[in-house]
This record gives structure tokens, C-alpha cells and sequence, in this order.
């Protein structure tokens, strides 16, 4: 197994180049269709004419679109994205600031998703038709339902406004230092510098988003468990060990279960790609400062730089997820070859 | 008509001096009185540090906290008093300046007459919107280390209004800019965008993007620290309007000036809370293309004008029709709407339009739905479009020959004069790519607003206003909604020193300074 789960990173690795030239220039393409001029925008209402210029040449907005992809191209090899137009720094420096931010948001929902989704879906099933497998049922169909924004303002009434036990967004209490920057993930660099006050905080202000976030994913985690669960459960081999009279427990976890795993980690993986790309309604609700929030400003404002730079980065995450998920088969399911 | 509006608009200066209660807390003989943080909530983070940079009201109430100009409006009455210059002389080609000795940057270095040419020297090569109002000054020439001369391209009538305006021309320390150049940036705008050296009240300590700008006290400030004063001033990011209603109703946050109307009520029914709008400098108007299209026939004009429900409009924004400094609003009048469609080239024809408005701005959708339903009436029919921000600029600052229609639009004035908003909009100067005006055209319109722009005497340049205004309503430019709200809400706790209210219908921006604690 060894050798060929080498084989297939060293494939994967070398498919995502391709992928990622892909989709720089469908993505630079596309942002640059997008209407509207974004020099006039930067500088302004009353600007003169000569000033918008001097924009377009510092964009390279004054070049065709042809010579503006090779340009872009180049810089990109050089890990230069650009300036942004909006937040006027360099793009990579954004990325620097706010990517983290989403991908600690995401790491900590996707925790939840599977340490509570999957027992979820596995209860549901083995309980089948009973109270316990009707409440999942109500849950996964109302998770599914219920748009995460209204969710996140609820919470915030109840446990932040009435209760609270909670805060209702950022990061960290304002006067709460930042651990030292080695990840940027503000868990991780609390308990790597030993910063104990700033670890609790930080983790108070995780919660309310997280759940939040993982509230939709988990429903479709619990569903896609409970049935492949319920396929598995009625196999001859459950039966078999079942009939030998092999612990429930050992039928279940060690038998069932993992076969019944491998759609439900596809299905983790692109739930945990989609939330690396930044959840832009959560991050909006609780004031999360991620990278979603910051692509739907770039959009609204045609901040090609930080579209493209921003994108190319969440598309990188998203091909190492899958390389991930590659893996997890391969770990699961020994006989699996994709 | 015209002369009842001038009155009106002198009586609302007058009434509104008169209105301001001076609360007296300032005890100048008293030592300064910590009164700890005031955090204030925004939607949207700031683009830039940089005085020279920042034009926008988001950045510029950061830079106008930190930083100062030579001049200030006082707020009250929007006359123009001494900042750092103590005192001015101005004639046809410019003024001179006397500064004020012993102010000092945040770096310890001195202000003086150096300082104030280094400064317009760079906002001249940084470029970006502030050179605009500043390219009029054509140079600073220093008299003695305390005395500036600032010559002007022209007799401006401008020219203070530039100086005193929070966002054209505020001075930066020349050393610190000089020790953060590089060979590629010998104007230190990288290290500009995100630090901070002025003048002002206080310092930016800390600015975490999309989440907060700290601020704190600078000791050696030129206007002193006796009294209540906040020693920090926070930046708060909040970008979901619901957060921020909260965070202001559990005394997280002291200050908001962005909130949709229907908050007003429900903020208001907490005691610890006051919130309210107030008329501002800024008009919205929805523009007609008077270029291009049916809208060139004048008579359709007016039909469109007497059309339209103005009054349902207006309560979109919980506006009103007060506050216009020149002019008249129009009451519609379907009757006299049919007569005018009856008179035109498109008498007994169904006429399409197309309407322009920006998708995020609810508003605008409302608007964009009155309107249809107010032009069917007269046989007009009305398509929408809605577009994003980058599409929606294009309309507005693009070329007329390639616009629609229609579109809402604001016009804020960047001075306290009415001349920002009606150059903007209806000098035929504006019509090129980068002006709003929708193809108004009127050489006599041109001819008044040209002379206003020489002219010194406020009153005077207000007759002329009023005069030259009277023009485009007869012509039916546009279609005028109100006198843009802007929207205050604070704590109760909050006060201000000089006013009850806690208004600026220019800039609608704070002055941390201005502000204090009631126990």
C-alpha cells in the first residue's frame, strides 16, 4: 500500500500544476469581463482624467487584456499577486491576513462536522424509526433548511444579547493580545507560545461561528452516514458477523462503519473545501475577518488582484483537500484504487 | 420662490446657531480627566492611513482624528476658523499664513512653514483624490520659519473651504515621511498607508484590517487635554447591521453613523440609547439623461417630473423635503404629468425607459419600483436594471452617450458649499467621463456657476447660486428626492461639548476629541 499511496501523491502533486494554470486564466478572464472601470473607482469621484490614467498604468490596466494575463502570469510565478485596488496593499499580504483566519474557522466547524455528525448518523441508523433516529432526522432536515445567517443572528440574541454567556464575534475581546504570528491560526499559536489567557479567549470566540457553520455541513454528514450505514448494516457480511456472534459494537465500528465511511468522507472533503473558500455570510455575521468576506468586497468592486490572487489560493487548498480525501480512501480502505 | 429659499437656508444657519446649547464642561484651569475608551462601530474598514490617499468618509475619520490642516470649519456654522495657521490674509492669488508656534507631530518633530510646503509637494506627487481640490495651489513659499505663503492659480473662491475641508490638504511630519522613503518610494506611501504622523489629537497605535483601529491620546496635542476627555479611541469594524444594533444597546459600542431607518425606532426605545438623522450637505437626486434617448424631449421631462411620488420616495429614507439650500421641490401632479406627455414628440405612444440602480443598495430598488409603477400611469414603461458597484460607477461616471436613462444618485459635497453638488451634476464641465452631469447643457447655467466659483462673499455667491439653479429646474434635469439624512446613534452617556446634537452634514464623521463620558 505504501508504494502506491506514494505513486498517487506524486500524480496528484503533478495534476494540480495543470489545475492550477487552469484556473488562473479562467479565473482572470472571467473577473476581467465583469463591467464597470475599477481606475475610476480608485480614485475617486472629481478625479481628472490624467489621474485615472496613471491608475491604469499602475494596474497595467492601459495594456490589452492578452498582455495584462502574461504580465499577471509572470507575477505570479514570483509569488506577486499585485496591489489590491481596495485595500491598496499587496495582495499576497491580505491573503497573509485573512486566509487564516477562514481556514482555523473552517479546520475547528469541520472538527465538529465529524466528531459529532458521524456518531449522529450512525445512531440514527442502528435506532432506526426510534426517537433517537427521528430527532436526527428533524435535525439534518433543519440544518439543511435553515439559512445560516438567520441562525447566527438567533444565537447571537440568545446567548450573546439575553444570556450572555458568549461573545458576538471577532476574533479575540478587544485588549486580548495576538498570540505571535508563527501559523496565524490563533488556537495553534496560543498553545505553541504557551499563551493560556489568549487560548480561552480565542476558543470563546470560536464557538458561536463554528457551530454555526458546521450546522449545515453536519446535517448533510448525518444524512450521507446514516444512509450509507443503513445500505452497509443490511450486507451479507454484517449478517455473517453478526450470526458469529461478534460484539454489536465490533459490527458496527469495525466493520460497518468503515465501509460505510467512504462517500462521507468525499462528501467531508468538499464540505471542507467549499468552507476554505470562506463562508462570507458567517464571517459577515460574527465579524470573522476571513477570506470570504474579503472576495465579496474584491467582486463588488472589481479588485482584480485580489479576485484572482485570492481565488488561486482557496483553489490550491481545495486541490490539497482532495489529495487529503485521496489518501483517507486509501488509509480506510485498503483495497480502494482510485 | 428662489429668494424664499435663500431665506430659508440662512434662517436654518442662523436657527441652527442659535439651537447649539454650549454644554460647559471645559473647565480650562482643570488637569486632563481619563475618560477611558470611546469605540465607534463601522460597517466597512478604512482603505488608507495616508492623509494624502484617504478621500472617502470611512478613511478620513481615521486621518481626521490623527491628523490636521491649516484651517477647520467650525461645525456649528460651518464658518472657517484658524487651526494650525493662526491667522491668514488672503488676496487674488492666494494668502499668506501665520502658523502657530509649538505644535508639534507625533514624531516630537516641530510643524512650520517647511512643513507645509513638504506636504503640498507630496499631495501633489502621491496623486490621488485630495490632489484634485489641491491643484488650484500652485506652490507654498516660505516667508520665515512660521509664515507660508500658498499661491493660487486663480481668484478661488474655494480656496479656504480647501484648507478647512478634513480630507484635502492635512499635514503629515516631513521627517517621519523622509526616514520611511526608499529609492522607489521617495514619498514613503507604502509606510504611509499604514502608520500614521499628524498633528492631531490622536495617534493610531494599531490597525488590524477588517477589525480595529486603535487609537490613543497624543499628549503634546496643540489644542491641550484639560477636561473629560477619551484617552483611546477605537475603530470598531462590525460589518452586519444587527451586530452593531446590539453591540450599541449592550454599551459595546458608544457611536454609529450607518444604520437603516427602520433601526431608528427600536434603538430609540432604549433609554441608554438616542438615535436620529439630520439633513446633510448631500442631495439625492434620480438623474435623467438629458443626451441621449425620448428624455431630450423637455416635455417628456416634465411629464416624468410631475409623475413621480416624491413624497413615497422620501419615505424609503425617512427623508423629508427640508434642507434644500437652493431651489424647490416638485409636488407630483398627474394631471399636469399627462398634459406634458400629450404636449411631446410621444403623445399617445407607449415609451420604453431604462433605470439604472445599484443592487446592494435597497433603496435604490425601492426607488427603481415607485418609479415604474409612477410612469405606468402616464403610459411610460420602466425597466430596471440592477448592477453591481463597478457596473453601476460606469453609468455614473462614464460616458452619457452610453448611459441609461435613469439612475439614483447622491451628490455629497466635498466643502460647505452647495457648489460641489450642483458643479457635479448640472455644469456642462461635469458631462465629460468622470463629471454626473446626464447631459445638461446650459451656457448661461455655466456662465452663473463660473462666476460663483470667483466670487468670495458667501452671500453674494449664494445669489448666484439661487439665480443659476432656477435654470435646470425650468428645464426639468432631474428629478430631486431630498436632502440626503445622515444618521447618527450613541450612547446616551456619550456627550459632545459644544452641541446637543451631534451633527456634521459635510463630513458626518467624529472628533474623538470633541466627546467625553457623563457619569
Amino acid at each position: 500500500m505504501g508504494a502506491y499511496l506514494w505513486q498517487r501523491i506524486f500524480q496528484r502533486l503533478f495534476t494540480i500544476v495543470p489545475v492550477i494554470f487552469l484556473a488562473i486564466t479562467i479565473i482572470f478572464f472571467v473577473s476581467h469581463l465583469i463591467p464597470g472601470d475599477p481606475a475610476r473607482l480608485i480614485v475617486g469621484e472629481h478625479a481628472t482624467e490624467a489621474q485615472v490614467a496613471q491608475v491604469r498604468r499602475e494596474y497595467n490596466l492601459d495594456k490589452p487584456l492578452w498582455e495584462q494575463y502574461l504580465l499577471y502570469l509572470r507575477d505570479c510565478v514570483t509569488g506577486n499577486f499585485g496591489i489590491s485596488m481596495h485595500t491598496r496593499r499587496p495582495v499576497i499580504e491580505d491573503i497573509k491576513q485573512f486566509y487564516p483566519a477562514t481556514i482555523e474557522l473552517a479546520m475547528v466547524s469541520m472538527f465538529i462536522v465529524i466528531v459529532v455528525g458521524v456518531p449522529f448518523g450512525v445512531i440514527s441508523a442502528i435506532k432506526k424509526d426510534k426517537p433517537a433516529d427521528h430527532a436526527a432526522r428533524v435535525y439534518a432536515l433543519g440544518g439543511v433548511a435553515v439559512p445560516v445567517f438567520w441562525l447566527g443572528i438567533l444565537l447571537q440574541l440568545v446567548l450573546y444579547y439575553y444570556l450572555g454567556w458568549l461573545p458576538v464575534g471577532d476574533r479575540l475581546t478587544y485588549g486580548v493580545e495576538a498570540p505571535g504570528h508563527i501559523t496565524g491560526l490563533y488556537i495553534l499559536d496560543s498553545l505553541l507560545t504557551g499563551n493560556w489567557g489568549t487560548l480561552k479567549d480565542a476558543i470563546y470566540h470560536m464557538i458561536l461561528p463554528a457551530a454555526v457553520l458546521a450546522t449545515s455541513s453536519m446535517s448533510s454528514v448525518v444524512r450521507q452516514t446514516r444512509g450509507e450505514m443503513l445500505k452497509v448494516l443490511k450486507e451479507d457480511y454484517v449478517t455473517f458477523h453478526t450470526a458469529y456472534g461478534l460484539p454489536k459494537r465490533m459490527v458496527i465500528y469495525k466493520y460497518a462503519l468503515r465501509n460505510a465511511l467512504t462517500p462521507t468522507v468525499s462528501l467531508i472533503g468538499l464540505v471542507f473545501g467549499l468552507l476554505l473558500g470562506g463562508s462570507f455570510l458567517v464571517e459577515t455575521v460574527f465579524n470573522w475577518p476571513g477570506i470570504g468576506a474579503y472576495v465579496a468586497m474584491a467582486v463588488l468592486t472589481s479588485d482584480f488582484p485580489a479576485i484572482v490572487g485570492a481565488t488561486l489560493i482557496v483553489t490550491f487548498s481545495y486541490a490539497f483537500v482532495n489529495l487529503a480525501v485521496d489518501i483517507a480512501y486509501i488509509l480506510i480502505n485498503p483495497r480502494v484504487r482510485i | 420662490m428662489v429668494k424664499t429659499s435663500l431665506r430659508n437656508f440662512l434662517l436654518v444657519l442662523v436657527a441652527t446657531a442659535i439651537g447649539i446649547s454650549v454644554v460647559a464642561v471645559n473647565d480650562s484651569s482643570a488637569a486632563f480627566v481619563d475618560d477611558g475608551k470611546v469605540v465607534f462601530g463601522v460597517y466597512t474598514d478604512i482603505q488608507t492611513l495616508d492623509p494624502h490617499e484617504a478621500f472617502v468618509w470611512y478613511s478620513c475619520t481615521a486621518t481626521r482624528n490623527s491628523h490636521n490642516g491649516l484651517l477647520e470649519y467650525d461645525l456649528r456654522d460651518y464658518s472657517i476658523k484658524p487651526a494650525l495657521a493662526e491667522s491668514y490674509t488672503i488676496d487674488e492669488n492666494g494668502g499668506i499664513f501665520k502658523l502657530r508656534k509649538g505644535v508639534k507631530f507625533h514624531d516630537g518633530t516641530e510643524f512650520n512653514a517647511e512643513a507645509v510646503k513638504f506636504n503640498l509637494e507630496r499631495v501633489k506627487a502621491i496623486n490621488k483624490g485630495p490632489a484634485t481640490w489641491v491643484k488650484d495651489i500652485k506652490e507654498a513659499k516660505v516667508i520665515d520659519p512660521y509664515t507660508v505663503r500658498l499661491e493660487t492659480t486663480k481668484n478661488w473662491a474655494f480656496f479656504l473651504d480647501v484648507l478647512a475641508a478634513p480630507w484635502c490638504f492635512m499635514m503629515t511630519s516631513p521627517a517621519a515621511i523622509k526616514k520611511n522613503a526608499t529609492q522607489d518610494d521617495p514619498w514613503a506611501a507604502k509606510w504611509a498607508h499604514d502608520n500614521t504622523c499628524g498633528t492631531g489629537a490622536y495617534m493610531v497605535k494599531e490597525w488590524v484590517p477588517n477589525q480595529y483601529i486603535k487609537m490613543v491620546r497624543f499628549p503634546d496635542y496643540w489644542k491641550g487635554w484639560e477636561g473629560k476627555h477619551f484617552s483611546e479611541a477605537v475603530y470598531q469594524v462590525v460589518k452586519e447591521e444587527s451586530t452593531l444594533k446590539m453591540l450599541l444597546t449592550k454599551g459595546e459600542v458608544d457611536l454609529i453613523n450607518q444604520i437603516s431607518a427602520e433601526f431608528w425606532d427600536l434603538l430609540n426605545a432604549d433609554p441608554q440609547v438616542r438615535a436620529f438623522g439630520y439633513p446633510s450637505f448631500a442631495e439625492q437626486f434620480i438623474l435623467m439623461n438629458n443626451i441621449r434617448g425620448p428624455l431630450t424631449d423637455k416635455n417628456l421631462r416634465w411629464a416624468v417630473t410631475y409623475a413621480v411620488d416624491y413624497e413615497a420616495c422620501r419615505a424609503v429614507a425617512n427623508a423629508t423635503d427640508e434642507g434644500l439650500l437652493v431651489g424647490k421641490p416638485i409636488k407630483r401632479d398627474i394631471e399636469k404629468a399627462k398634459a406634458f406627455k400629450a404636449k411631446s414628440a410621444y403623445a399617445g405612444k407607449e415609451v420604453t425607459l431604462k433605470l439604472a440602480y445599484l443592487s446592494m443598495v435597497e433603496n435604490h430598488r425601492k426607488w427603481a419600483l415607485i418609479l415604474q409603477d409612477n410612469l405606468k400611469e402616464i403610459g411610460i414603461k420602466l425597466e430596471l436594471e440592477a448592477m453591481t458597484w463597478p457596473a453601476f460607477a460606469k453609468q455614473v461616471y462614464g460616458n452619457p452617450e452610453e448611459a441609461l436613462d435613469f439612475y439614483p444618485f447622491y451628490a455629497s459635497s466635498i466643502i460647505a458649499d452647495p457648489y460641489g453638488v450642483i458643479y457635479k451634476v448640472l455644469h456642462s464641465n461635469s458631462i465629460q467621463p468622470g463629471g454626473a452631469n446626464l447631459g445638461y447643457k446650459n451656457p448661461q447655467f455655466d456662465a452663473l456657476l463660473n462666476e460663483a466659483a470667483t466670487t468670495i462673499d458667501k452671500k453674494k455667491r449664494m445669489a448666484l447660486y439661487e439665480k443659476a439653479r432656477v435654470m435646470p429646474e425650468e428645464d426639468a434635469a432631474y428629478l430631486w428626492l431630498f436632502m440626503l439624512p445622515y444618521f447618527v446613534a450613541h450612547r446616551e452617556s456619550v456627550k459632545h461639548y459644544d452641541y446637543t446634537k451631534f451633527e456634521d452634514p459635510l463630513g458626518n464623521m467624529f472628533y474623538f476629541y470633541n466627546y467625553y463620558r457623563a457619569k
